[in-house]
């Protein structure tokens, strides 16, 4: 089960988040802490958007289907107006992850 | 100035490491999910679904499958920067080490805690019958200095590059995409909220019921004021079958007089969370407790949250906290309400402790709650299945 995920997969310390940044870099010019009191949210934030897009999309491609003639054309135009996926702003970057962890999280 | 050396010397940049592993496991969740999140349509046989939406469904599907790879490659870049961060952090901080037993065995000696890497010539230590030499002192010094100098840039960049890769990954998944396009079948509303109340919602249920339900203030507003609102119609007939008032007009009192009960219980929930020492006072709840109703507790201030809701949401946060439900089951139900868009975030992050539980089921999550209930038990078994 899922709260198994932050040990198997040979990882040490998977647990770690953004938060225990603090404190690691005293006397630094920049010494993490707004990163170590803001990253975690934006990670959660960020899973979170991908959680409900994949709903909004469910949803609207869901009610498209079995319906009547009449609005069969409505609905393909609809589909179509959504407004797109963010695409990256940069090349593709092929990120390799290893293996172990691929399969762990299958 | 740049810090001294006992301040470098004390860094622990490994900790983005571990970081790095945890953000490599989100990347791979999501890239192995991807594929997940547009097959159900796409996989769809042509008898099972004709007509003219088809095709812009199918692209969309595809689309949204991209869209997931690029999020899952976002994450990648964060990895790598924290990677490398940690890297040259590291690197920085040994160059500096090692320069500095260069001097001590040269016999000028680093004074470790000044800032500006004052050397202190000790004869004891020089090789035999060396003398000092302001020169040579300052050739050690200045060298030191660059080397501690390059530590706090060092760490400077890697701030940097963070706040930049997570900025990217904000763009790539704005909260505006993940908006509920607001169609639901109005049909299932009774059921949806008699099962949310009883406690015995799946999560579809509970997903669809809490994604029709998260009104924002301004929507409430109006609708308790009898106005036309921007709610989808199908959405408003849901909320009202919730409320067991369907088939009633939005605009009759008794209708917006209920949504006005409704949302003084929303507020009442929230003032009564708000209050630690009471709450723990009076309902003999732990420190814990209270710290994750209060977590819910914000959700409820910011966006006119229901009060049947918070109320099931908390209770299997807390059942799960007391042992009394396993962990697959309050998972699932947290994905449920992860399904939902939000507060799932918060009391996944208080039941799991950490970002890489609720990851792996954050598309599940959505697709289960969407899904799940439309094209049978087998995809919602899927959902569950991944916590069982």
């Amino acid at each position: 089960m899922s709260l198994e995920l932050t040990s198997y997969a040979g990882l040490d310390g998977t647990t770690s988040t953004f938060s225990q940044l603090a404190g690691q870099f005293a006397g630094a010019s920049s010494d993490m802490s707004a990163v170590a009191a803001s990253a975690d949210d934006k990670i959660a934030a960020s899973l979170a958007n991908v959680s409900g897009t994949v709903s909004a999309f469910s949803e609207m491609v869901l009610a498209a289907r079995d319906i009547t003639v009449e609005s069969d054309l409505a609905n393909a135009t609809r589909i179509e107006d959504a407004v797109s996926y963010p695409a990256r702003d940069i090349s593709q970057t092929d990120h390799v992850v290893p293996l172990s962890v691929q399969l762990s999280v299958q | 100035m740049p810090p001294s050396y006992n301040d470098v010397t004390s860094w622990n940049p490994e900790v983005m490491t571990s970081i790095a592993n945890g953000i490599a496991r989100l990347q791979a969740s999501l890239e192995v999910e991807a594929s997940k999140a547009g097959d159900p349509v796409l996989n769809l046989t042509g008898a099972q679904w004709t007509g003219l939406a088809r095709g812009p469904a199918d692209d969309r599907a595809e689309g949204i499958t991209r869209w997931i790879r690029g999020v899952s490659d976002e994450f990648g870049d964060t990895a790598s920067v924290l990677t490398r961060g940690q890297n040259s952090i590291r690197g920085a901080m040994t160059a500096l080490e090692s320069r500095t037993s260069l001097a001590d065995s040269d016999g000028y000696v680093l004074d470790r805690g000044s800032r500006e890497y004052t050397v202190n010539f000790d004869p004891a230590r020089a090789p035999e019958g060396a003398e000092y030499d302001a020169g040579r002192a300052y050739e050690h010094q200045a060298a030191l200095v660059a080397l501690g100098t390059a530590a706090d840039d060092a760490v400077t960049a890697t701030r940097d590059a963070i706040n930049s890769a997570l900025g990217e990954l904000g763009g790539m998944t704005p909260a505006s995409t993940a908006v509920n396009r607001g169609v639901v079948d109005a049909s299932l509303a009774a059921s949806d909220a008699a099962a949310v109340r009883a406690g015995t919602a799946t999560p579809e249920q509970r997903g669809r019921f809490l994604r029709a339900m998260d009104l924002t203030p301004g929507q409430l507003e109006k609708l308790k004021a009898g106005q036309p609102s921007d709610l989808e119609p199908s959405r408003l007939q849901y909320v009202l079958g919730a409320l067991g008032l369907s088939g009633m007009d939005p605009r009759s009192a008794a209708v917006t007089g209920a949504l006005g009960a409704l949302e003084r219980r929303g507020s009442d929930i929230e003032d009564a969370y708000a209050r630690q020492r009471r709450s723990v006072g009076q309902a003999g709840m732990s420190a814990d407790d209270v710290a994750r109703l209060n977590s819910v507790g914000k959700n409820v201030a910011r966006s006119a949250f229901w009060a049947g809701i918070a109320y099931t949401l908390v209770d299997e946060g807390l059942k799960y906290s007391r042992d009394e439900q396993d962990g697959g089951d309050a998972t699932a139900a947290i994905v449920g309400a992860v399904g939902g868009g939000y507060v799932g975030g918060a009391l996944a992050g208080a039941a799991i402790g950490s970002f890489a539980g609720p990851v792996g089921t954050a598309v599940g999550a959505g697709i289960g709650a969407a899904l799940g209930s439309h094209y049978g038990a087998s995809f919602g078994k899927w959902v569950k299945g991944g916590f069982d």
